[in-house]
């Protein structure tokens, strides 16, 4: 089980995720769309994730 | 193995100076520092390969307070320290309870900050009814469409008023692909022919403002990055009738084609820049790809009677 935040609100995620592309995949997002900060830092996909890490995710595409 | 880390390595590394990357990979990564200095270039090189917008201009910015029309703003009120331009900024608030408040806020606040005047417009005071009492009759089927009818007509008649010279839409590289491919599939040659960085009327008379698209080199992910990088206060939310499935079914391909296949977006995009002037001349043997004037309001009309006064037509009849 993951602890991050998405869209600025806390979310668990579960299964495990080595990689930010690997933890979108979890989330059913695909890189194009969302950020991921990790320790506070915008990181890239392949970008390794560690059980410490403070990870945020932000969703950037929205209609309208 | 040591080659394996090394390969994984260069992943995290931009390609341009090998400090850590924030965005790609292999030679498209860049660290934030080179990712904003080729983002400045791709909307720098957009508005001058296109003529977008000459010395001393009036430029009108269609604001939203969403992400794409903030950054635009921005780069705008950045790139007229090179090339002299005055920026006015034209929000249209569409009636949209619980959605356009906070967005507005942003808009107010981030020209406040780069001291662009603000002016809002919108639905209630130009056609005497918000787009929720508009859908309230219709229903919300088909609401992005009808929405943008409006909106592009009350953002025409706004930066006319203004005697802006040119109105810059916050659409990038997504829009742009999306719109190419969606004009394909529904089989729609003259509406594609019209698509172009640069929007003009044929007729003169008309004193059509032409629209401009700064950001068409730039992907939403890329616009998303340059606003948190600069922390720009960006606004995520969705809007409550933003459903248009085929729009959505499109970017959801795109995106699926950019992740296996990168640089998928921007292909599609130069396709379609090299083929678009045969296209015009096909379209214009077979039928008109120009804009002509509404015979009822005298705005902008792809032929016959404008999109907006056939729907109010509409939602006076109370036909849906």
């Amino acid at each position: 089980m993951l602890s991050i935040r998405l869209d600025g609100r806390p979310k668990k995620v579960k299964g495990t995720a080595a990689t930010i592309t690997e933890l979108l995949a979890l989330l059913s997002l695909s890189p194009q769309e969302a950020l991921v900060r990790v320790d506070g830092k915008i990181r890239p996909e392949a970008f390794p994730l560690g059980g410490k890490n403070k990870i945020e995710v932000i969703r950037v595409v929205f209609g309208g | 193995m040591k080659k394996k880390i090394k390969k994984n390595n260069l992943n995290l590394s931009c390609a341009k100076c090998s400090s850590p990357a924030c965005v790609g990979s292999g030679p498209l990564a860049r660290c934030e520092k080179h990712f904003l200095e080729d983002f400045d270039s791709h909307v720098r090189n957009a508005v001058r390969e296109y003529h977008m917008i000459k010395p001393n201009e009036k430029v009108a910015v269609a604001l939203s307070g969403g992400k794409d029309s903030t950054v635009m703003l921005h780069q705008l009120v950045q790139l007229s320290k090179r090339l002299p331009m005055r920026l006015i900024a034209i929000l249209v608030d569409e009636g949209i309870a619980d959605y356009r408040a906070p967005t507005i806020a942003v808009a107010k606040k981030e020209c406040k900050k780069l001291r662009v005047p603000l002016h809002i417009v919108s639905f209630k005071s130009e056609f005497g009814l918000s787009l929720d009492s508009m859908l309230k009759k219709k229903g919300q089927a088909g609401a992005c469409s009808f929405c943008g009818v409006f909106r592009r007509q009350l953002l025409q008649k706004a930066a006319r008023r203004l005697k802006a010279d040119k109105l810059a839409l916050g659409h990038n590289l997504d829009d742009a692909a999306q719109t190419v491919l969606l004009n394909l599939y529904r089989n729609e040659p003259a509406r594609l022919a019209r698509f172009w960085p640069i929007t003009e009327s044929e007729d003169k008379k008309q004193h059509f403002v032409p629209r401009i698209r700064p950001l068409i080199r730039c992907s939403e992910k890329e616009v998303a990055l340059w606003a948190a990088l600069n922390s720009v206060p960006i606004h995520y939310g969705a809007c409550p009738y933003a459903v248009e499935a085929m729009r959505q079914t499109v970017r959801a391909q795109l995106n699926q084609m950019e992740d296996r296949y990168p640089g998928t977006k921007v292909r599609i995009f130069n396709a379609f820049v090299k083929m678009r002037k045969g296209l015009v001349k096909a379209v214009e043997a077979g039928f008109s790809s120009s804009l002509s004037v509404c015979p009822q309001c005298g705005e902008i009309s792809s032929g016959g009677f404008c999109g907006a006064c056939r729907m109010l037509e509409k939602l006076k009849s109370g036909k849906k």
